[in-house]
C-alpha cells in the first residue's frame, strides 16, 4: 500500500534511478491509483531494458510500459500551401 | 644534408610547418597501420622506422628542395585546415611546435633532419585524406600523381617513402607485419614501377569486378581510432552489385559509428548534465526494411537528448532500379532539427557532398501517430467550420502556423476568451506568435496563410506559454501548455453553442484533481472515488469524437516539441487510454476532454500530445493510443476565468 504523497515521490524520483539502474530514461511516469487508497506509479521507457527492472521505487510499486511512439505533440503542422506562402512572403 | 639558417631566417614560418606536418604524420600514419590490425607499439615502431629511414634518404637534398617541401605541405595543411577534425589537430600541433617540444614518440628531440622526414609523409597521406583521390590507390600510383613539377630529388625520395609504405597495406589477419622493418624495400631507383594513370579521381562504377571494389573494405577502420579517419570520397558510386554494396554498407556504418561523438561535441551547452544521468551506449541494432537489412546505431546518449538517443543514423541500400540486381547506398539520419545543418556538414566533411553520392533523407526523431497530415489534410472534415466563428473542437491557428483545435470559452466579467494548447500558437522558434509584427496576435479559425481572409480572423492572443524546457538534473518546472484567446465579439456563439461538446451539454465547473506539484507532496487530498478508469469523452478535434479512460494522473512526461528541437517537460498531466478504434492526429492539440460520469459531462482539460504505448511489462500485452492532457484545474491562468 502506498499513499499518494509517496507515489508522488517515487514518481519523481523514477526518472533518474530508473535511468542509473536501467540505462534508460523513463519517457513518462504517473500515478495510478489502484484503489482508493492505495497508489501506484507507471513508467513509459523508450525501449526494453535489458535488465527485468525494479518492482518498486521508493517502497512504491511500478508497473512499466514501453513506448511504440515517442510522445508528440499534437498541433498539425501548417499545410503545404500555407508553407509555401510563407516562404514566398519572405516568413521563416 | 643540413638546413641551413638561411632557409628559416628567409622563412621562419617554415620551421612550423616542418613541425606541424611532422606531428600530423605521425598521428596519421601511426592510425593508419593501426587500423590495419598492426598492434599499437609495432604501429609506432613502424613510424619511427619509416622516419630514421627517410631522414637518410634527404640527406642529398638541397635546401631549395626542402623549401619546395614546405610550400607543399603548407598547401596541405591549407587543405586540410578546412576538414573541421584536422583543423583541430593542425591547431594543436601548431601550439606544440610554437611551445618547442616537438619531440620522437619516445620523448627524444628531433634533429632537423628529422623534422623534414617526419614532415614528408603528409604529402603522400593528406590528398588520401582530403579524398582527391582513390581512396585505394597504391601508395607508389599516388606518388605518380603528385610528382608533376617537383624536383627529381624530391620525387625520388617521394617514391622510396612510398614503397616503405606499402608495407601498411598488409592484411591485419595476414598476419603480422614483417619483424624486420629494416628489410622493408627502400630501393629508390625503380623508375620502371612508374604507373602509367595520373588521373587524380579515376571514377569507379558498377561494372568493376567485386575484388577491385572489395579490396579497401578489408581494411576496414578499426571501430576504436584516435579521431582522425581514413576519408570516403571514393566510396564506390553508381550501381553497385549486391555484394560490394552491402560491404560498403557495412564499412560506412563503421565509419560513421566511429566518430559520430565528433557530430555530438559542442551539444554539451545546450544540455548538461551530471554523473546521475549518464546513459549507457546504446547497442547496435539490425532491423529488415523492405527485405534489405539496415545496420542501425545510435551514438552514446548522454549529453544528448535525455531518453531517445540524439542522433540516430541508417546506412542501407537501395534498388537502383526494378530487377536490375544493382543497388546504391543511402544514408537515413534521425536528429533533433537543430542538429541537421551539423550532421550534413559532418558527412560532407567526410564523405564529400554526401547529398550527391549517396542517397540522404533526414528526419525528426519523432514518428507521427497516424497516416503523413501533410499527405492528406482534410482538416476537420467531418466539423464543417464557419468562417469567423469559434465553435468547441474546431480547427484554430495563426496565420501561415500550426494548427490545433479549439478547446472550450471562457469569460471574464464580459469578456469572452478561447483557450487552446499553447504550442499551436507558439512559434517555431520559440519567440512566441505574439512578437510577430507581420500577424500581430491574430487567430485564425481556419487555417490561413499571411494574407488570411478578412473574416477569418475570431481573436488575439491575450496569454501564450509553451512546456517549460527541460533540464537534467533539475527537477521539473511546472508551468502550462496553454494560449489563451481574447475572441472577437461576432465570433462569439450564443451561450447554448457556447457548452456543447459533440452536440451534448457539460457543466460549467471543471473536473477537480488532486492538486500534484511536481515536488514533495506536503498534503495528501481527499479523492472521492477513483480517479484511474474514469471516462473520458474528446471533442471533434482532428479526428473526430472518441472516448478513453483516465489511466494516470500526475504524470511528468518528457516530450521533444518537433518544432524547435529541444526537449520540454510536461508536468501534472492526465494520461487518457483511448479506446481501441479512438483515432489520435496530429492537430488534436486543444481538443477537449471532459469526464463521463453517469452521462454526465464534465470538463477535465485539453489535449496536448499523445503516444503510443505497447508492451505491457506486468499488466496486460494490449497497446495503446494514449493521449496526455492538461487538466485545466492545474493551469493557473485559468483560475481567476469561468466556463463561458
Amino acid at each position: 500500500m502506498a499513499t499518494l504523497q509517496q507515489a508522488a515521490e517515487a514518481r519523481d524520483q523514477a526518472f533518474d534511478l530508473l535511468q542509473k539502474v536501467l540505462g534508460v530514461r523513463p519517457q513518462s511516469a504517473g500515478i495510478l491509483q489502484r484503489t482508493v487508497n492505495d497508489f501506484a506509479i507507471d513508467v513509459v521507457l523508450p525501449r526494453e531494458p535489458e535488465i527485468p527492472p525494479p518492482v518498486e521505487v521508493c517502497g512504491v510499486p511500478v508497473t512499466y510500459r514501453v513506448a511504440l511512439t515517442d510522445p508528440q505533440l499534437l498541433n498539425a503542422p501548417a499545410p503545404r500551401w500555407l508553407t509555401r506562402s510563407r516562404e514566398r512572403s519572405g516568413r521563416r | 644534408m643540413t638546413l641551413n639558417e638561411g632557409l628559416f631566417n628567409d622563412r621562419p614560418s617554415a620551421r612550423v610547418t616542418l613541425g606541424v606536418a611532422g606531428l600530423m604524420s605521425r598521428d596519421l600514419l601511426i592510425d593508419q597501420v593501426e587500423q590495419n590490425g598492426w598492434p599499437e607499439q609495432r604501429a609506432r615502431a613502424f613510424v619511427r622506422q619509416l622516419s630514421a629511414e627517410t631522414a637518410a634518404d634527404i640527406s642529398a637534398m638541397s635546401d631549395a628542395d626542402i623549401a619546395q617541401i614546405v610550400d607543399l605541405l603548407d598547401a596541405e595543411l591549407e587543405h586540410l585546415h578546412e576538414i573541421e577534425t584536422y583543423a583541430v589537430k593542425i591547431d594543436h600541433a601548431a601550439k606544440i611546435v610554437d611551445a618547442g617540444v616537438v619531440t620522437h614518440a619516445d620523448g627524444s628531440a628531433l634533429s632537423l633532419l628529422n623534422v623534414v622526414a617526419s614532415a614528408l609523409p603528409l604529402l603522400l597521406l593528406s590528398p588520401k585524406l582530403r579524398s582527391t583521390v582513390k581512396i585505394d590507390l597504391s601508395w607508389l600510383k599516388l606518388t605518380a600523381t603528385l610528382e608533376a613539377g617537383l624536383p627529381s630529388e624530391v620525387r625520388r625520395v617521394l617514391r622510396a617513402l612510398a614503397r616503405r609504405l606499402e608495407q601498411m597495406a598488409d592484411k591485419p589477419n595476414d598476419a603480422n607485419p614483417p619483424d624486420d622493418l629494416g628489410d622493408a624495400p627502400g630501393n629508390v631507383e625503380a623508375e620502371s614501377e612508374d604507373p602509367p594513370s595520373s588521373t587524380v579521381v579515376p571514377e569507379q562504377d558498377g561494372s568493376e569486378d567485386d575484388t577491385t571494389e572489395n579490396a579497401p573494405m578489408t581494411s576496414m577502420p578499426a571501430l576504436k581510432t584516435n579521431g582522425l579517419i581514413l576519408p570516403v570520397a571514393d566510396w564506390p558510386k553508381g550501381p553497385l552489385s549486391l555484394s560490394v554494396a552491402v560491404t560498403a554498407r557495412d564499412r560506412l556504418f563503421t565509419i560513421l559509428n566511429a566518430h559520430i561523438d565528433d557530430i555530438r561535441a559542442g551539444l554539451e551547452r545546450q544540455f548538461p548534465t551530471n554523473g546521475a544521468n549518464e546513459l549507457w551506449p546504446e547497442s547496435q541494432f539490425s532491423k529488415q526494411e523492405r527485405g534489405l537489412t539496415w545496420r542501425r546505431g545510435q551514438c552514446e546518449q548522454r549529453f544528448n537528448w535525455p531518453f531517445r538517443e540524439p542522433f540516430r543514423f541508417g546506412v542501407g541500400l537501395y534498388s537502383a532500379g526494378a530487377n536490375s540486381g544493382q543497388y546504391r547506398l543511402a544514408i537515413r539520419i534521425q536528429s533533433p532539427h537543430e542538429m541537421k545543418q551539423r550532421v550534413v556538414k559532418w558527412l560532407d566533411a567526410r564523405l564529400h557532398d554526401v547529398n550527391a553520392n549517396f542517397s540522404l533523407r533526414w528526419s525528426a526523431p519523432l514518428v507521427t501517430l497516424a497516416a503523413n497530415p501533410q499527405g492528406n489534410f482534410k482538416p476537420w472534415a467531418h466539423k464543417p467550420v464557419r468562417s469567423g466563428k469559434a465553435t468547441i473542437g474546431a480547427p484554430i491557428n495563426i496565420a501561415g502556423g500550426r494548427v490545433g483545435t479549439f478547446s472550450l470559452f471562457m469569460k471574464e466579467s464580459d469578456k469572452f476568451l478561447g483557450v487552446t494548447a499553447g504550442h499551436i500558437i507558439w512559434d517555431d522558434d520559440g519567440r512566441g506568435e505574439v512578437k510577430d509584427q507581420r500577424s500581430p496576435f491574430r487567430v485564425y479559425s481556419e487555417p490561413q496563410s499571411d494574407t488570411p481572409e478578412p473574416g477569418a480572423m475570431i481573436g488575439t492572443v491575450r496569454h501564450v506559454s509553451p512546456f517549460p524546457p527541460l533540464r537534467l538534473g533539475h527537477p521539473p518546472q511546472p508551468g502550462s501548455d496553454v494560449a489563451i484567446i481574447a475572441l472577437e465579439d461576432d465570433a462569439v456563439p450564443v451561450a447554448t453553442q457556447r457548452a456543447l461538446m459533440n452536440g451534448r451539454s457539460f457543466r460549467r465547473s471543471f473536473f477537480d484533481l488532486p492538486d500534484l506539484p511536481p515536488g514533495v507532496m506536503t498534503h495528501e487530498p481527499a479523492i472521492d472515488g477513483l480517479i484511474s478508469g474514469k471516462k473520458v469523452e474528446k471533442s471533434t478535434g482532428k479526428t473526430g469524437m472518441a472516448t478513453g479512460n483516465i489511466n494516470l494522473i500526475g504524470v511528468t512526461i518528457e516530450i521533444i516539441d518537433t518544432a524547435t528541437g529541444y526537449p520540454i517537460v510536461g508536468t501534472n498531466l492526465v494520461e487518457v487510454v483511448m479506446a481501441p478504434d479512438a483515432k489520435i492526429e496530429l492537430g488534436d492539440s486543444g481538443s477537449l476532454l471532459c469526464v463521463n460520469e453517469d452521462n454526465q459531462l464534465t470538463p477535465l482539460g485539453f489535449i496536448c500530445a499523445g503516444q503510443r504505448i505497447g508492451r505491457i511489462y506486468n499488466t496486460d500485452g494490449k497497446s495503446t493510443s494514449s493521449v496526455y492532457s492538461q487538466p485545466f484545474s492545474t493551469i493557473a491562468s485559468l483560475k481567476q476565468l469561468e466556463i463561458g
